[in-house]
């Protein structure tokens, strides 16, 4: 479904992936995993578009999209969780998922919208209780909610997720992975980057672990668990020997 | 006062109001969707009126007239931000305000040198006479104003709320970032921003243009009044801009009824400043608005600088002071009063230099410290009868006691807002000039004014004065140069790059600032001193927007970060009128006046555009690293702060 070949992207002088290659096939739930700085933002803001990449590919369902405007990137199947759920905060909880259809939508506001709002709400009633009220205002589990409703605003079928738990109470966080199961079941295929290893790994079928830019390990979630290279990336080499 | 009387002034101020609403919402458009400030702005609306009023002098009717002045302005704003700012993506805010300054120039250039400076009649949209109401009269053109703007703050609210480009300029002005992660392009919002505010400004302009005269003076007090309704009401709400330029429009009206019709225009850029001081999210902003830009001050060179006294500046420092003194002695005549010029000015453009390219902080009201000084020295030498050397140093020091008392204020600002308020100053010192009859001699200024001495020793021939400035521009170099190669200089760099990070590093980033602040207003006010000696009188014209632009197009020519370049930048701006003469034969002091202007513009987008644009970066570090080896890149990364 989506195949990376040896992307390459920096910030000014900064080199942040150094010839990433990665592989999501359909249906699949895959983890990013790795420590701070390690690239996975950077990552996923490349393959939605909103980062260029300096080199190498990224194709979707068989179609380059390297040179695509993010807008393109989404109106053929991708869809973004970012990193720190970045809302619209002085705009309301209707106008925020709105926008999360952007991509497909012309100069009015077309009443067939509706739709695929009550669909949102449908899955998170409490935003339909919030639909006039700033996201600026919403507490971090209600945003986190806008969050996800907006991304699937786009009905993507494969969806980015940047740190999805990042900063929710633990017990949200259980929410916010159990959502993410659900929309597996609603045939979306799922690429979430998590610091938190082990609860990553529990929901994945596969893994890449990144560390300074480059993929150091691949494979299964289970042998992954086991892998040495995971708790070095981490922890740094000979951490991991004394375990 | 009766009631009549206050209805009448209050319907008045409310057609001015509604002009500066629409530029204020001019503005706020840009704002919104860009994060900048089109200086350029107010010359949009004049060049709407303009454009209306040679349309209507060549019998285009009305209705095709009017529209088409809006579409040209659309036209002009937009490529202005598609082929200028687009690609300058490298532009700190400093170089981004130089750039629509530099549209500003250039569009004010050639009015100028096209249609020249007289102002235009347009004939009103419906004829007949005032209309009386019961005893208040409004013009049927007021209505006409008045009604558009009603028209428009209908059309903004359905656009902002209903329409889907609508929702994604508020969604990009609120998180640009999240913007982009729905598909939201801001370059295609800004494009849109930027014609929509041009279309806005030509059409109001238009619309107004019969009410007063069509007149290229106009644009610039016309964008600082729209931009003061648009910051007092609230430059980033819908209907800030709205309300704030209307309440300005009736608060002038009542001004200049009630309280002094010389020194309204002073009170408005008084209000403005404190309007960006008290509540810089506006009357209708809420608590989350903010007048701090987030986008860092980069490094806008890439060599490497010396950040201590070595031995090349002592050598450049002889041969420097030897080539000024070899020119007094053989320069022709006519190019000694150039020279003298220059310099003046490379006093103010020196100051600059340390303030606008080491601190970062762009200040365009250093014009109004010269005049302090000039009216300084007028003063205290014919009325009081000082010495001149005196006199000049009292003047310096009045400079740096206003510099320190403004700067405890503006410093709180950053970016497109003190550059904003510091022009809002200066137009307050050109106001008092104009007005302070007992000090200032009005506009007619202040004469006979004795040359400059020293310990008794006349200064008055070319030669000498020539001397005495020189004099002056060395020891303000060196001084200059003292301070940008010790650790304030290094301290002043850290500060253009990260405010923060200079601040955590144990920068007191206020003091210094205030302190280059205070030096820069010093030396310009010296030039100012030795001005008015030179010419032997004094009055406002030579100290307002020209002389900030002249400054201004200095320092980027010369180079932001060099001294040096300050007194070639100088000399290049003082020369231009006289060579742009030469080279078209032309005497008539319109034309010249307009193609100086027009090459000031073009130099300072172009200036700008070559050291912001990340291909043409690229290329200019090639060449350097061919030149000085490729270890550039490295130690720039370790001596950069």
């Amino acid at each position: 479904m989506l195949r990376v070949r040896d992307l390459h992207v920096s910030y000014g002088d900064i080199h942040a992936l150094k010839g990433v290659d990665l592989d999501v096939n359909d249906g699949e739930i895959i983890a990013i995993l790795g420590p701070n700085g390690a690239g996975k933002s950077t990552l996923i803001k490349a393959i939605i578009g909103v980062l260029p990449k300096r080199s190498g590919s990224i194709a979707f369902q068989g179609r380059a999209i390297d040179a695509t405007p993010t807008a393109q990137r989404i109106r053929l199947g991708l869809g973004t969780i970012p990193e720190g759920r970045q809302l619209f905060p002085d705009m309301s909880v209707r106008e925020n998922l709105i926008l999360g259809a952007y991509a497909r939508l012309g100069f009015l506001i077309p009443a067939s919208l509706d739709e695929a709002l009550e669909q949102v709400f449908g899955i998170f009633p409490r935003l339909r209780e919030r639909e006039n009220q700033l996201a600026g205002s919403l507490s971090g589990g209600e945003a986190q909610m806008v969050a996800v409703g907006r991304a699937l605003m786009s009905r993507p079928r494969l969806l980015l997720c940047d740190e999805p738990s990042l900063g929710l109470a633990p017990l949200l966080v259980r929410e916010v992975l159990a959502t993410i199961s659900r929309l597996l079941e609603a045939g979306i295929t799922v690429l979430l980057a998590d610091q938190n290893a082990l609860a990553a790994l529990r929901m994945a079928d596969r893994a890449y672990v990144l560390d300074t830019g480059r993929v150091v390990a691949s494979g299964p979630s289970a042998s992954l668990a086991k892998d040495e290279r995971l708790w070095t990336a981490y922890l740094g080499s000979g951490v991991a020997a004394r375990m | 006062m009766n009631p009549t009387d206050l209805v009448q002034t209050a319907v008045s101020g409310l057609a001015n109001g509604a002009l500066y609403a629409f530029v204020g919402l001019s503005f706020s458009l840009v704002s919104r969707s860009t994060g900048l400030i089109n200086f350029a702005q107010g010359d949009l609306t004049m060049l709407g009126g303009m454009l209306t009023a040679v349309m209507t002098e060549a019998t285009v009717p009305l209705f095709i007239a009017v529209p088409l002045a809006a579409l040209i302005c659309a036209a002009i704003s937009g490529g202005f931000y598609y082929f200028a700012i687009r690609p300058s993506t490298r532009a700190t805010m400093s170089q981004l305000v130089i750039i629509t300054v530099g549209l500003s120039i250039l569009i004010r250039g050639a009015v100028t040198s096209i249609w020249g400076t007289d102002p235009r009649q347009v004939p009103p949209f419906t004829a007949g006479g005032p209309i009386a109401v019961g005893g208040v009269s409004i013009l049927p053109q007021q209505l006409w104003l008045i009604g558009l703007l009603a028209v428009v703050a209908i059309a903004t609210t359905w656009f902002f709320r209903r329409t889907v480009l609508g929702l994604a300029l508020r969604a990009s002005s609120g998180n640009a970032l999240g913007a982009s992660f729905v598909g939201i392009d801001n370059r295609v919002l800004g494009l849109f921003a930027f014609a929509a505010a041009g279309f806005l400004g030509g059409l109001v302009g238009a619309v107004w243009s019969p009410i007063a005269y069509a007149q290229v003076d106009i644009g610039v007090g016309l964008g600082i009044k729209g931009f003061t309704g648009a910051m007092l009401g609230g430059l980033h709400t819908a209907y800030g801009p709205l309300v704030g330029g209307v309440l300005l429009g009736i608060f002038e009206a009542f001004t200049a009824g009630y309280v002094s019709s010389h020194y309204e225009d002073a009170l408005i850029f008084a209000l403005l400043i404190l309007a960006l001081l008290l509540r810089p999210q506006g009357l209708l902003g809420g608590a989350n608005s903010t007048t701090q830009d987030e986008r860092p001050e980069q490094i806008l060179s890439t060599s490497v600088r010396a950040t201590t006294f070595g031995r090349r500046d002592f050598i450049g420092i002889a041969i420097g002071i030897a080539v000024l003194g070899l020119i007094g002695a053989v320069l022709p005549g006519v190019w000694v009063s150039n020279a003298i010029f220059a310099g003046i000015e490379a006093m103010a453009v020196i100051g600059l230099v340390l303030l606008t390219g080491f601190a970062g902080q762009l200040s365009l009201g250093q014009a109004a410290f010269m005049m302090i000084g000039a009216y300084a020295s007028a003063y205290l030498t014919v009325r009081s009868g000082w010495p001149p050397i005196l006199a000049l140093m009292v003047g310096a020091a009045l400079s740096v006691v206003v510099a320190l008392a403004l700067g405890r204020i503006i410093f709180r600002l950053r970016g497109f807002y003190l550059s904003m308020a510091s022009l809002g100053l200066l137009m307050i010192a050109l106001t008092f000039a104009r007005e302070w009859y007992g000090i200032t001699g009005g506009p007619s200024g202040f004469v006979g004014i004795g040359a400059f001495s020293l310990f008794g020793f006349d200064l008055g021939s070319d030669t000498a004065v020539y001397y005495t400035v020189a004099t002056f521009v060395v020891i303000s170099l060196l001084f200059g140069m003292s301070i940008a190669r010790s650790r304030i200089g290094r301290a002043l760099l850290a500060i253009r790059s990260s405010e923060s990070a200079a601040r955590a590093c144990g920068v007191d980033v206020v003091g210094l600032k205030m302190r280059i602040f205070a030096f820069s207003a010093a030396t310009a006010s010296v030039g100012g001193s030795l001005y008015g000696h030179y010419l032997s009188i004094v009055n406002p014209s030579p100290f307002g927007l020209d002389a900030t632009i002249q400054q201004l197009t200095a320092v980027t020519v010369g180079g932001f970060l060099s001294l040096w370049g300050a007194l070639a930048g100088s000399l290049l701006t003082v020369a231009l009128p006289q060579l742009i003469g030469w080279v078209s034969g032309s005497v008539a002091s319109q034309f010249i006046a307009g193609i100086d202007y027009i090459i000031f513009g073009l130099l300072l987008i172009g200036i700008v555009m070559t050291q912001s644009n990340p291909a043409l970066h690229r290329f200019r570090m090639r060449l350097s690293h061919r030149g000085t080896g490729a270890a550039v890149d490295a130690k720039e990364s370790v001596r950069a702060p």
